[in-house]
């Protein structure tokens, strides 16, 4: 293969789940494009270089430093939502249901692969809380990093008084007890809501 | 037991597995005789019907050495009949993570392999490299209760994950202490959940290996005996207890590099007359209770599920004496279908009971279909 063509498959490669036929794939389809087409892609990517920044209050990637949340004056500051990832706010602000402001860890815990509490942004965390927070809510994967994470946030926030919640789990909407397995239906149990 | 109902392999395909490119096998649902010389195969039909079932070899072979020499994987088919009849493909390759379907839906992780096809392997292989061992048995343990139980196979999954993380936090001197407080209270938790079900389950196994023991060997009083390395019945109120042993033992863990408590190193004694079979007991007096506990895990597959277990019982005649190995498969053919290697023919000539299917393996085929 060419030099410039091998380059290019390599670059792709480098995606997360793109292998080497798939990368081919995508520099033949750009191939086939207009050149127009394949320097707004090549545009587009080197923005995302050039343009997109950390915020320096809640750690999200965006165009702004504050982001756009974190200057929002109509959110409500007393409540600050903690995710693994920017990508995960569009998730959380689709529900509609949340109108306070985010903090974004960059990854979750994670020893075994090289991933400390030194690798993410705990202390930007810890230096966002103060009289005016009023609870933090911890809304990572149920997995094992996730659990880790929160457990260590919940206990690195102990000290400053803050309350520290995280959501709930259990049944899904619209799911049936009985194919529930019993961690759900134990989780489900353990948060129990009151109905009247 | 009655009301058990009967479940059965009833046919599986083999490509690029071991020694067979491509074969196929149609079993009866009660004894199965599979003959040949040494070397064709006939273990190789067991490893890759007990693989469709709990996911991993009773060898302890890896993908890469199952997959046929020369081919970029192996794939395994297995039709079972189980009411309506189920199929589970599955694939292997040197290096990649297990693939398959289950009736045609892929699978999302092995774990949801196990249960499917519930089987009960008796291989000489797996007396030396489990039975052998407290660590190998509580292996065996593991696989035996996830047949059954699929939440559990999720909790020491979670167990296992938890215990790589903590160990990489033991081994790196610059993790804070703050991290290890909480992974081994993860820890905590999910030991004494997995304590809990090994509690419920152990009772009534342990009995039932005495049982099968005494009939089997006629004297000796063989008990089990489990070792957990926290403290508690698995009880909430125990977890704090536990969280305090874990920190306690902190000092030594980090000095191993890895975490010396907790579930995953619990371990299951099996004692003759008071002494450890282990460093005690003849060769022969370790294959009967190996044949107690296989007897026992069948009790306990019928009895959680009301399901026979479908039996691969890899040439039990080269391995036990004549008597206790005809006692355990008229024992195992009451119960339900048996996959029986066998190189010998006298042996087989002792089990003039009823009907037996036989195939023949040679060199990496299968034939048979007739009745003997």
């Amino acid at each position: 293969m060419d030099a410039v063509l091998d380059n290019a498959v390599r670059q792709f490669m480098r995606l997360p789940g793109v292998g080497r036929r798939t990368a081919q794939r995508y520099v033949y389809h750009l191939l086939r494009q207009g050149g127009e087409q394949t320097l707004a892609l090549a545009s587009a990517v080197e923005a995302l270089h050039t343009k997109i920044r950390l915020c320096s209050v809640c750690c999200s990637l965006g165009e702004s430093d504050p982001c756009g949340i974190c200057t929002d004056s109509r959110r409500d500051a007393s409540l600050i939502c903690v995710v693994g990832e920017t990508s995960e706010i569009p998730v959380i602000e689709a529900t509609g249901r949340y109108r306070g402001r985010y903090h974004v860890l960059g990854g979750l815990l994670n020893p075994a692969a090289g991933i400390g509490p030194d690798k993410l942004t705990f202390s930007a965390l810890l230096r966002r809380i103060n009289p005016q927070v009023a609870e933090v809510i911890v809304a990572l994967d149920a997995s094992v990093e996730g659990d880790t994470t929160a457990l260590y946030i919940s206990r690195l926030l102990k000290p400053t008084g803050v309350r520290v919640t995280t959501l709930a789990r259990g049944l899904p909407a619209g799911g049936s007890l009985d194919h529930a397995d019993k961690v759900t239906i134990g989780l489900s149990l353990d948060g129990r809501v009151q109905l009247t | 037991m009655h009301g058990i109902q009967a479940v059965h392999l009833t046919s599986v395909q083999l490509r690029g597995f071991r020694s067979y490119r491509s074969a196929s096998a149609v079993f009866a649902p009660a004894l199965n005789i599979v003959s040949g010389e040494n070397g064709q195969g006939k273990t190789n039909l067991l490893e890759a019907i007990r693989l469709i079932s709990v996911g991993r070899s009773f060898r302890g072979a890896t993908d890469g050495e199952m997959v046929s020499w020369g081919q970029p994987s192996g794939t395994i088919t297995g039709a079972i009949d189980d009411g309506p009849v189920r199929q589970i493909v599955l694939t292997i390759a040197p290096g990649e993570r297990k693939q398959g379907t289950i009736d045609g839906a892929a699978l999302n992780g092995l774990a949801e392999l196990v249960g499917v096809l519930r089987t009960v392997a008796v291989s000489s292989d797996e007396i030396e490299q489990q039975f052998g061992s407290q660590t190998g048995r509580r292996r065996m343990i593991d696989v035996m209760i996830s047949q059954v139980d699929r939440g559990y196979l999720t909790e020491l999954r979670r167990c296992r994950t938890i215990v790589a993380q903590l160990n990489a936090v033991y081994r790196d001197p610059a993790n804070d202490d703050a991290l290890c407080d909480v992974l081994e209270r993860q820890l905590a938790e999910t030991s004494l959940r997995i304590n809990r079900r090994r509690e419920a389950f152990f009772h009534d196994f342990c009995r039932a290996v005495e049982r099968h023991f005494s009939r089997l060997f006629g004297t000796g009083n063989l008990v089990l005996e489990s070792r957990p390395t926290l403290p508690g019945k698995g009880e909430l109120s125990d977890l704090d207890h536990a969280v305090d042993v874990l920190r306690e033992s902190r000092r030594s863990a980090r000095r191993a590099g890895f975490a010396v408590r907790g579930a995953h190193r619990d371990r299951f004694r099996v004692l003759l007359d008071g002494r450890d079979i282990e460093s005690h007991a003849s060769k022969g007096q370790v294959k009967i209770a190996y044949l107690a506990w296989k007897l026992a895990e069948g009790d306990f597959i019928e009895r959680e599920t009301m399901r026979s277990p479908v039996w691969l019982i890899d040439d039990p005649f080269s391995e036990l004496d004549a008597r206790r190995a005809v006692a355990l498969l008229v024992s195992a053919e009451q119960r339900g279908q048996v996959i029986l290697t066998n190189a010998r023919t006298d042996g087989v000539e002792m089990l003039k009971n009823g009907h037996a299917h036989h195939l023949r393996v040679h060199d990496g085929i299968v034939e048979g279909g007739r009745d003997v």
